[in-house]
């Protein structure tokens, strides 16, 4: 049973995966451009005021695994509860396209050190 | 991890005239206060008019503290930010108030539900910055008041929980969310709600409601309509919220109101003025909302410093008093009658935005504006010389147990492009809260012992994360405060030793409060780590990452 989720878990991620690639109106989340406008963005809307202006705030992305992408649009997107913590959506607020440049800046923190 | 000193700590240059002339003897000499004549009960916020959370009760005292027990513990639902409520407490039954507003009866002998109520919230509010703060309920005429996050006054019946009205008082979707996160005041038939403002691109307000129908009466708008003290169109996104609860004094028959900051925070350029009435104690006819007096206590605040907090009521030398300690850790004493200065005195060692304050008109000496791109070290941090969370006063001690923080941030003032029009971004004019630090040489936090009116330490207890919850006394001479790790603790109120401690499982962000039914005394926590300290603390005081949230009710009591 448990490998039977295991590889239902699997087949999840690759379809992700494959959405990921093949989605022309995905930009180029590892470009110097996209990450840049992405952090202009992660500024303005004041992502920083909790996770810091390098990741490193109270709400530490250090601590947390920035890989996946599809993740971290959601996230952002659609906003987090963890506990006692909430991150707001930004669905409505940010368009698509700048949902996925926060996302670019975000995953350009992933594995930094503080 | 904390440490208890002695002290005789006059602590501040602004100590001086009118209070040495009040240090000649202790600021108890006064009667009984009003409310207090049934002690079992915790009948509104700070359980007096006056500010002073102190319970007369004293079954449970220096003696048997260390006895106590847990009676009951009940859940409060939703966990988001915690819980950051004072409950109330009426002939044995408890009232609660937890995230999202959801309110609740129960009996405080078994903490078992007896109704619930719990609205259903504008969506909005999980977009909305201060949601789902609730920081208390108001019960009087019958009925259960609640201010909502989505703007609007509930009221619901007291023995059973039906919804009798409600209103909408705030334009919640058209003014970044500006909301209520703490109880309205109850000032004979008028109710006053004070809403957010401050940190949002806003103006607040306060509304006076009729408690019967919920039918509004009046508002008042914290940002006056001066071109003088806001130029051009400053005025309309000037914060000045009145966030935390206001207090109808009887004897004055005056509603008094602190206010917030005004924005954005930390750029003043485009509100050159005094911008009042943010940061103000203001003092209100209920009836009308007419303005009868204000004291400005920080003019063109670029450093986040509200005034929101309680306001203590203490009678001295025949003259009635208005204790007020504002964020930047300045102490103003004035007379409750017009606002006049009596003196200034500092709760905070380390404060660098002024050189000084002029104890006689409240004009600071020297200001530190930190000026636009530059990171500047900036005491106190924003967060203040303390939290919300109100101190208690003790009449038997005449000592106002306080707690205080030593914290400065090194902030970085921008001009923000535009102003926010979505409800995630705050209005502050800095991209960040900041980068917190500690003060050498100096404990993070500490519950002090002082004389309200002078200042004036009997003792202080360190420790090594501030305490951000309210602090309890009673009159079995003990004092309870809890930290961000969950540990509550009883102290001697005259020496500060440690009687007695518990670890309650998630932080403390609330009131605590003591109540007695069928003669049995009890001590009941609110615990559940959550809020803007529990988001942004993590940065200096990494052991908080790991703080669970919860939504916790825990009363304690002796054994049988």
């Amino acid at each position: 049973m448990l490998r039977t989720f295991a590889m239902a878990g699997a087949l999840v991620i690759c379809i992700i995966g494959a959405a990921y690639s093949e989605d022309s109106s995905i930009p180029d989340l590892k470009d110097p451009k996209v990450i840049s406008a992405g952090r202009e963005l992660y500024l303005e809307k004041h992502c920083s005021h909790c996770h810091g202006m390098s990741g490193d705030g109270g709400v530490n992305l250090m601590h947390r695994d920035l890989s996946n992408p599809n993740y971290l649009f959601e996230a952002i997107a659609d906003g987090r509860e963890s506990g006692s913590l909430r991150m707001p959506a930004w669905r409505e607020v940010l368009s698509e396209a700048q949902i996925w440049q926060v996302t670019a800046y975000v995953m350009s923190i992933n594995g930094r050190t503080n | 991890m904390g440490r208890r000193t002695s002290a005789v700590d006059f602590g501040s240059a602004a100590l001086i005239g009118l209070a040495l002339l009040f240090a000649a003897e202790p600021a108890a000499a006064q009667g009984p206060a009003p409310g207090t004549e049934d002690p079992n009960n915790w009948p509104q916020y700070h359980r007096t008019y006056n500010g002073w959370r102190y319970s007369p009760l004293d079954q449970i005292d220096k003696s048997n503290v260390g006895k106590l027990k847990v009676a009951w513990i009940h859940q409060g639902g939703d966990i988001t930010h915690g819980i950051q409520e004072t409950p109330i407490v009426i002939d044995g039954v408890v009232y609660s108030v937890t995230a999202g507003n959801r309110i609740a009866a129960l009996d405080g002998k078994t903490g078992k539900e007896i109704w619930r109520f719990e609205p259903k919230l504008d969506p909005l509010t999980k977009k909305v910055l201060f949601s789902p703060y609730s920081r208390g309920v108001t019960v009087g005429r019958n009925k259960v008041f609640i201010g909502t996050v989505d703007g609007r006054g509930i009221a619901v019946d007291q023995k059973t929980g039906k919804e009798i009205w409600q209103v909408q008082l705030t334009d919640f979707a058209n003014c970044q969310g500006c909301n209520f996160t703490s109880p309205p005041v109850l000032a004979n038939d008028v109710l006053t709600y004070g809403s957010t403002g401050g940190d949002l691109a806003a103006a607040a307000k306060i509304f006076g409601v009729e408690a019967e129908t919920g039918k509004k009466l009046w508002e008042f708008e914290t940002i006056k309509q001066d071109a003088e003290s806001w130029p051009a169109e400053s005025a309309r996104y000037g914060g000045g919220g009145a966030w935390l609860p206001g207090a109808y004094d009887p004897e004055t028959g005056l509603v008094y109101y602190g206010t917030g900051n005004p924005g954005k925070d930390f750029v003043g350029t485009d509100r050159e003025g005094d911008n009042l009435y943010t940061d103000s104690v203001i003092a209100l006819d209920p009836k009308t909302g007419t303005l009868k007096w204000y004291r400005q206590e920080i003019k063109h605040d670029v450093w986040d410093y509200d005034s929101a907090y309680e306001a203590l009521l203490l009678k001295k030398d025949g003259k009635d008093l208005l204790v007020h300690l504002n964020k930047s850790g300045f102490v103003f004493v004035m007379d409750k009658a017009n606002g006049s200065l009596q003196n200034i005195w500092r709760l905070s060692d380390t404060i660098n935005f002024a050189k000084d304050i002029d104890a006689k008109t409240g004009d600071l000496i020297g200001r530190l504006d930190p000026p636009i791109g530059t990171t500047t070290v900036i005491c106190p941090s924003p967060f203040g010389a303390r939290s919300w969370n109100p101190g208690a006063y003790n009449p038997k001690t005449g000592l106002w147990y306080v707690n205080a923080m030593e914290i400065c941030d090194g902030l970085t003032p921008v001009m923000q492009k535009t102003d926010p029009k979505d409800y995630g971004t705050p209005h502050i004019g800095s991209e960040d809260f900041g980068k917190l630090q500690k003060v050498a040489g100096h404990a993070a936090g500490r519950l002090d012992a002082r004389d309200p009116i002078t200042g004036e330490r009997k003792w202080t207890y360190e420790m090594n994360i501030p305490s951000f919850g309210s602090v309890l006394t009673t009159g079995g001479a003990l004092v309870f405060n809890g930290d961000p790790l969950g540990i509550i603790r009883a102290f001697d109120a005259e020496s500060g030793k440690v009687l007695w401690n518990f670890n309650t499982g998630s932080g403390l962000r609330s009131g605590l409060i003591s109540y007695a039914v069928d003669g049995k005394q009890y001590i009941l926590v609110p615990s559940g780590w959550g809020s803007y300290a529990a988001i942004l603390m993590p940065a200096l005081f990494p052991e908080l990452e790991k703080v669970p949230g919860a939504s916790t009710l825990i009363a304690f009591t002796l054994p049988d």
